[in-house]
């Protein structure tokens, strides 16, 4: 929760929602990507994907969690576990998980921080095929200035405030 | 409701998948643990105890007893019947017996059809009779040693009363436990026979029982309607608590049986508490990610609550069956101690072994659970304090209850709860202690010791769990050593080689003499002890009224005569524990036996009324003793001093041991035989030349009571050994849960440059120093414990005992040895990038 300011997401202030009217939006309309990957460990990567389907008793979990990971294109490591994989294939187990409920709106945070600069190509590319096919509006932290220079929009904290504001030509990215 | 479905559904799925993976492994094995020790603990508790009981009763002859010196009326019999229980009835007369022109003194009894209910009564080869049947009319069935008193043959024929009859059979006497209860040889004959005989008439002594059996609850119920009589001329035997002597053993043993069942479930429930620590980092990263997906509280609570009572019920099932299956492979075993062995029915032991599963996974994950459940979302981001609630510590205190509260009575839970929160508290108090030290050390230390110190001091909260858990174990075992100690040394300690095994009484002292002769003729020279039977009557001039006594000792004490010492020294075996000078009396002495001056608050300088057959006499208590009534040696609750102006009529008794050595060195069968063959020799010597003295055998009541105690030892080693195995998986999962920061720490040395000799090094004296703390620890409370019981339960001295410490820290510093290489052997052996691999499975 901000210390001081307001957010707002889909038109709602968020800490003037209950914890549970939070984590109702968050199911319905948000995802996440991080920079560590947060995936369960014991887990394979179907297994991964399927989580936040089978959360919420999704109908034909299996089948979209199975697209999902062809849609990465790693259908064939479906069974292996997070330990089994490469740094890229792990990140891109969690945008398969991220992109599998279809949220409105996804934030990835450093989503290339952890990964050498040819993976982290081909996952910037991911990223933003995807979020053109779903129609998702994607917000991503970096400290990659040229992975930034890639959106619609960009947004620099310095110090803690948003310092400029600099629109950019391609119109590859939806506005939120 | 839907939801609940849907939700359970998932979590079904979400168990199976991870009961696939083996992710629930340390608490399912904990679980398991915990459910088949109760099992198993339960059913063998229950069996012995149940065979042991049998045993009892079949020495009894049935599981209950009112015994009375009037007739016990029609209606309590009825009663007992529509309780559902067997009866029988037998009448009990002393009186003289002829044959041969010989008179004989024996113990009459008329015994109903159903008599014996338990047990069986057997024949011995003194004569050769047909096999027992049931006993007719006009016939006899007698000890061996009326046989040899009178000179009988099969077709001899004894006078009793009225009557002739003719004998039948020989059987083993039935004395149980106490030697005195039979002194004279004992004759069985039917009821209807007895009645003919009319050797009952007005001012005859006659005692009437009436024998129960029936299941426990039965007998328990029965018991207490007959407990609030308050009749003053019942006095009741039970299989349960036979003798004082032997009762306070066997309590000792049914505790026995209960400790060890707690420290199982005690011992799962701190691997529980262990592998939950470690399970927590994971659930928590699981929850936070679910929480970013968007789950709200009442779904997670849902789900996660599902999946833990699936492996609560699931470890259950699999624990019980294990625990049910080893106490069938170990039935045979048992039937080679207990005959005969009583197999109670399962049920009660696979449910309480099913709930301990399930209630101690619930009290000792309950608080790992309620973090996990408290995971903010923000924690996929960042890490973020925990914030523990003590609701949750009542609430895993509150379920601790339960699950204890399913093995103990209330009267048990009073002592064990508030003992185990204490010790505990304490242990936990000392560990911090304890890691204060090692933090002062560790600043006084160099190389390698100095980096095994920091990594035990890298998690302070994780060590002080596995000290307190470790030092529990160590306590319980330490503790349960000590009451099988005491048990097996009870018996053991307390009886020398030459403890007296046979009684002589009845010896008239015109009589002295000429026994004194008989004996010497046997090389044997034991004193002669002049014995009164008195009852007490007043103390300070304040009558004593059996029916208004709260103690049964009490009441029985004074209900009957009891034998009373005419001494003017006190035996040297005697412990004096408080006395007067004789000068400061103005009435002849008596010394009373402590544990009697207790009972009715008898201090020194009292004067005690006894009545001797009509005559009432006065005495002063001029000492208190301390009197072993274990050692079979002549003992009396009173000594009274010898006055000539009182003539008190009065016999002699005595007791010697009987060596089963014959002077002359034979072979070991033959010996055995000299040694009933000097009896009987005795016997026939008493009964032609000293008519009416008794000569009284003990070895057979000692042999009952060695198998006795020999059974509930066995029993209690058994468990001993389960518990100490058991005691050994704690010990792995409290390895596993600090294994992830151990293999961090090598990662880190081995980049450093170091070779595997060192970090085998450091890694080994980590867990030396550990089990060395916990030993320590586990030594003081034992110690104390020892002390606390010593003291108030077994009523014997404390003692302060250096060995326990020596021992306790040399099997705490080899316990924690062994557990570390076992399980460390395999991460040692592997590369930098393999361990690296292993953690980032984790």
């Amino acid at each position: 929760m901000p210390t001081s300011g307001c957010i707002e997401l889909f038109g709602q202030a968020i800490e003037s929602l209950s914890e549970d009217a939070r984590a109702k939006m968050r199911a319905q309309q948000v995802g996440f990507i991080f920079q560590n990957f947060q995936l369960m460990p014991s887990m394979s990567a179907l297994e991964n994907v399927l989580m936040p389907l089978e959360l919420f008793q999704i109908p034909n979990a299996k089948q979209l969690a199975l697209e999902a990971l062809q849609q990465v294109g790693l259908s064939h490591r479906a069974q292996h576990r997070p330990a089994e994989l490469s740094g890229g294939e792990q990140q891109r187990v969690a945008i398969a998980r991220a992109f599998v409920t279809k949220p409105k709106i996804l934030f990835a945070d450093e989503p290339t921080g952890n990964l050498d600069e040819e993976t982290a190509k081909q996952i910037q590319n991911l990223l933003f095929e995807l979020n053109q096919q779903q129609k998702t509006t994607l917000i991503l932290v970096t400290h990659d200035h040229e992975f930034a220079q890639q959106c619609n929009r960009m947004l620099q904290l310095v110090h803690g405030q948003l310092q400029t504001f600099t629109p950019l030509p391609s119109p590859s990215v939806d506005k939120p | 409701m839907l939801a609940f479905w849907r939700d359970a559904l998932t979590a079904s799925k979400w168990f199976g998948r991870s009961l696939k993976r083996g992710d629930w492994l340390w608490l399912m094995i904990a679980v398991i643990l915990a459910s088949s020790t109760v099992t198993l603990v339960k059913q063998l508790g229950d069996t012995v105890q149940q065979s042991m009981l049998r045993k009892a009763s079949e020495s009894l002859k049935a599981d209950f007893v009112i015994r009375s010196s009037r007739p016990i009326e029609q209606k309590w019999s009825q009663m007992a019947m529509d309780a559902g229980l067997k009866t029988a009835h037998s009448t009990t007369l002393t009186t003289m017996a002829l044959s041969n022109k010989q008179f004989q003194l024996v113990q009459l009894k008329g015994i109903s059809a159903t008599y014996p209910l338990r047990g069986t009564l057997r024949q011995t080869n003194d004569l050769t009779f047909k096999p027992l049947q049931t006993l007719q009319t006009d016939e006899a069935w007698v000890e061996p040693k009326l046989i040899s008193l009178l000179q009988l043959t099969q077709e001899s024929r004894l006078t009793l009363g009225h009557l002739e009859l003719g004998l039948a059979g020989s059987i083993q006497p039935s004395t149980f436990i106490n030697p005195m209860s039979s002194f004279a040889p004992q004759v069985f004959i039917t009821l209807a026979t007895l009645n003919r005989t009319q050797l009952i008439g007005p001012g005859s002594r006659v005692t009437y029982e009436l024998s129960l059996a029936g299941s426990e609850k039965q007998i328990t119920d029965f018991s207490e309607k007959i407990a609030q009589q308050h009749n003053p001329h019942w006095q009741t035997l039970s299989a349960q608590a036979p003798s004082e002597d032997l009762g306070n053993s066997l309590k000792t043993a049914w505790l026995f049986l209960d400790l060890s069942a707690l420290s199982a479930v005690l011992i799962a429930g701190m691997s529980i508490l262990i592998a939950s620590r470690f399970y927590l980092t994971r659930w928590e990263n699981s929850m936070a990610l679910k929480r970013a997906f968007g789950a709200h509280n009442a779904k997670m609570q849902r789900l996660f609550a599902l999946q833990l009572t699936w492996i609560a019920l699931f470890s259950s099932l699999i624990g019980i069956l294990i625990g049910y299956s080893l106490s069938v492979l170990l039935q045979p075993v048992l039937a080679d101690y207990f005959q005969p062995l009583i197999i109670t029915p399962p049920w009660s032991a696979l449910l309480t072994g099913f709930l301990s599963g399930i209630l101690v996974l619930w009290s000792f994950a309950w608080q790992a659970f309620q973090a996990a459940l408290h995971t903010s979302p923000m924690q996929v981001l960042k890490s973020v304090p925990r914030n523990p609630k003590s609701i949750h510590w009542l609430m895993s205190f509150a379920l601790l209850l339960g699950l204890i509260s399913l093995m103990f009575d209330l009267e048990s839970l009073l002592w064990i709860l508030p003992g185990l929160v204490i010790i505990s508290l304490i242990l936990l108090l000392a560990a911090s202690l304890l890691l204060k030290g090692i933090h002062r050390l560790q600043r006084y230390s160099r190389g390698w010791f100095h980096i095994a110190l920091s990594n035990l001091l890298k998690e302070p909260g994780l060590v002080k769990i596995q000290l307190v858990s470790v030092g529990l174990v160590l306590f319980v075992l330490m503790l349960m050593s000590f009451v099988r100690q005491d048990l097996l040394q009870n018996w053991q300690a307390s009886l020398p080689a030459n403890t007296p095994n046979t009684f002589i009484m009845n010896i008239q002292p015109d009589q002295e003499s000429e026994v004194v002769k008989i004996l010497a003729k046997q090389h044997l020279t034991p004193p002669l002890v002049p014995m009164v039977r008195g009852r007490l009557i007043a103390i300070n001039q304040q009558p004593l009224i059996a029916s208004e006594q709260v103690s049964d000792r009490a009441r029985r004490m004074l209900e009957r005569e009891a034998n009373i010492a005419l001494l003017a020294e006190l035996p040297k075996y005697n412990v004096i524990t408080a006395k007067i000078s004789r000068d400061t009396l103005t009435l002849p002495s008596v010394s009373v036996e402590a544990s009697i001056a207790e009972l009715f608050g008898i201090q020194l300088g009292d004067t005690l009324r006894f009545n001797f057959a009509g005559q009432n006499y006065d005495y002063q208590v001029s000492s208190l003793r301390k009197v072993e009534w274990q050692s079979f040696r002549l003992n009396f609750f009173f000594i009274l001093e010898p006055v000539a102006e009182r003539p008190i009529a009065f016999s002699y008794i005595s007791n010697f041991h009987l060596p089963k050595l014959a002077d002359r060195n034979e072979g070991s069968d033959r010996q055995k035989q000299n040694h009933s063959e000097r009896a009987t020799e005795l016997t026939q010597a008493f009964a032609k030349r000293t008519p009416g003295v008794l000569l009284i055998d003990v070895r057979q009541i000692m042999q009952q009571i060695q198998d006795i105690m020999r059974q509930a030892s066995w029993a209690v080693s058994g468990l001993y050994l389960f518990t100490l195995l058991a005691s050994i998986g704690v010990l792995f999962t409290a390895t596993l849960a600090s294994q992830q920061s151990r293999i961090q720490s090598w990662i880190l040395l081995r980049t450093l440059g170091a070779q595997n000799k060192e970090i085998i090094k450091i890694g080994l004296t980590e867990f030396a120093l550990l089990g060395a703390v916990a030993g320590i620890l586990a030594a003081t409370f034992a110690q104390i414990a020892s002390g606390l019981m010593s003291h108030y339960l077994l009523k014997i001295e404390v003692s302060l005992d250096f060995n326990l410490w020596i021992i306790s820290l040399l099997s705490g510093i080899s316990l924690l040895l062994f557990t570390g290489l076992i399980t460390q052997y395999g991460f040692l052996r592997k590369s930098a990038r393999e361990l690296r691999l292993y953690l980032s499975g984790q």
